[in-house]
């Protein structure tokens, strides 16, 4: 399938739900959800969604001037990409949307709960970082 | 040899630097003297030391701790406990003086025959129930939310303490109060209620979740209370209640309790009214005045005092006493 066609979709994913996740952290703040602190709550999302939004964007940026538009990428790989963000970011909505629940069977505080979470985000945030790294590494000449 | 002394040179500067990572202080009681074994810990963390035979205490302080500011909180049994934030001068070095407030304590003096003739008269020392020492409330008693007190009608064919008591004990067990305790004050006594639960409006929750000191981001799940204990924190409050009779006049002693002081209440005072204090004369001056402690605790922080939107006579009612009161 065309690389360029496949990165679109995969910036697609990464940015619309960075955007809906930021825009519930931005409520949360304004409602102080996070008490006094919304400087972790922050670090939280920064942490686990800013370094592969940036990554993607610097790949964009550079595939830009490049002949990428016409590069083709095994379909595979885009797949591995593609679903495994959409894991990724259901499991960061599975982290937000059951803190009411955590609360209540522990106790736990919201912020709290977002540290935790850093436990088990790193492994599934390296295993996402290696899918990404081999779609933009892979390439194949497209089919003259 | 420049080198070796550099190398000298940060070393003392990183022992100088590990040096200043801890606090000094004393835990002392109201005479300036010592506290010993007094529990010091820094709240959100998990160091906590104890006091020495002199009262004194040091606390490393982790490097992860040096921009944060630093809270104590200190305890011991029999006394109130108390948080305090840790300013810079005490980083320096400055030692940190604690004082604790004993809340129980030996009785104080009986009152002369003049003062106190039904007493003398009905209950002689070392008689019946009084073989234990009653413990005092902490007197004046500790800032409370709100007060209120009760009208004298609802007492008028009491002629001892021990009468208002039984028409306390039960307007409060109708209710579900079935955990008291009893303290001396000066020339009556005073009763605390369990620590509840309550809603905003001063009702309380149903058991178990009224005795419980969990608070809940809600209570039946519904999208409603769902959205909102996603987007705001979860949060409770709870109540102590303490009936103080007494022909004293008194205001509080300005210094605010903790939940935990509160809770520690109940179990330091006695679970019966004795009868060297119930035998007492209810006099004409005598009143019965509910002093409310009111606290919020926001999710997983530590509860705090607060005033609150209602007044005393509000908590009462909506509490479900004032009619029981009434009709006993």
């Amino acid at each position: 399938m065309n690389k360029f066609a496949a990165q679109r979709k995969l910036a697609f994913i990464w940015f619309i739900n960075a955007a809906i996740i930021g825009l519930i952290f931005v409520i949360f703040t304004a409602s102080g959800r996070f008490g006094s602190k919304s400087s972790d709550g922050w670090q939280w999302f920064s942490q686990n969604i800013v370094p592969t939004l940036t990554l993607m964007i610097g790949t964009f940026a550079a595939s830009m001037g490049q002949a990428t538009s016409t590069a083709d990428i095994e379909k595979f790989y885009f797949q591995l990409s593609y679903y495994i963000s959409l894991f990724y970011f259901l499991i960061l909505y599975l982290t937000i949307f059951l803190a009411p629940f955590a609360f209540n069977e522990t106790q736990l505080s919201f912020v709290e709960l977002l540290n935790s979470s850093k436990i088990y985000l790193n492994i599934i945030q390296g295993v996402v970082t290696f899918s990404l790294g081999l779609f933009f590494t892979k390439k194949t000449e497209p089919k003259v | 040899m420049n080198r070796f002394k550099m190398l000298c040179l940060m070393m003392l500067a990183s022992l100088t630097a590990f040096a200043q990572n801890k606090i000094t202080g004393r835990v002392i009681k109201g005479n300036s003297s010592p506290i010993v074994a007094a529990n010091v810990k820094v709240v959100g963390t998990a160091i906590q030391v104890y006091s020495n035979a002199r009262g004194d205490f040091t606390i490393p302080i982790p490097n992860s701790l040096a921009d944060r500011e630093i809270v104590l909180f200190v305890s011991k049994t029999g006394y109130s406990s108390t948080r305090k934030v840790i300013r810079d001068e005490y980083r320096q070095g400055r030692p940190v003086i604690i004082m604790l407030r004993m809340i129980s304590a030996p009785p104080p003096p009986r009152p002369s025959a003049e003062s106190d003739e039904h007493a003398d008269q009905a209950a002689p020392p070392e008689s019946r129930s009084d073989q234990v020492p009653v413990p005092r409330f902490p007197w004046p008693p500790p800032e409370y939310s709100v007060s209120a007190v009760l009208n004298k009608n609802y007492f008028r064919q009491s002629r001892t303490l021990s009468d208002v008591d039984k028409i306390l004990t039960a307007a409060l067990s109708n209710l579900g109060y079935d955990d008291r305790s009893y303290f001396e004050i000066p020339n009556g006594f005073a009763l605390v209620t369990r620590i509840e639960q309550i809603r905003e409006d001063g009702s309380p929750f149903i058991a178990p979740a009224r005795w419980s000191v969990r608070i809940r981001a809600y209570d039946h799940l519904s999208w409603s209370s769902y959205l909102r204990a996603l987007v705001f924190p979860p949060r409770g409050f709870f109540r102590i209640i303490v009936f103080a009779v007494t022909d004293n006049a008194f205001t509080s002693s300005h210094e605010r309790a903790t939940r935990t002081d509160a809770e520690r209440w109940l179990r330091a005072g006695l679970t019966l009214l004795p009868a060297s204090i119930g035998n007492r004369s209810f006099g004409p001056n005598h009143q019965c005045t509910a002093l409310i402690y009111q606290f919020k605790k926001v999710e997983a922080n530590e509860a705090r005092q607060i005033t609150g939107d209602l007044t005393g006579m509000e908590h009462l009612k909506n509490a479900g006493l004032i009619p029981l009161v009434k009709s006993q």
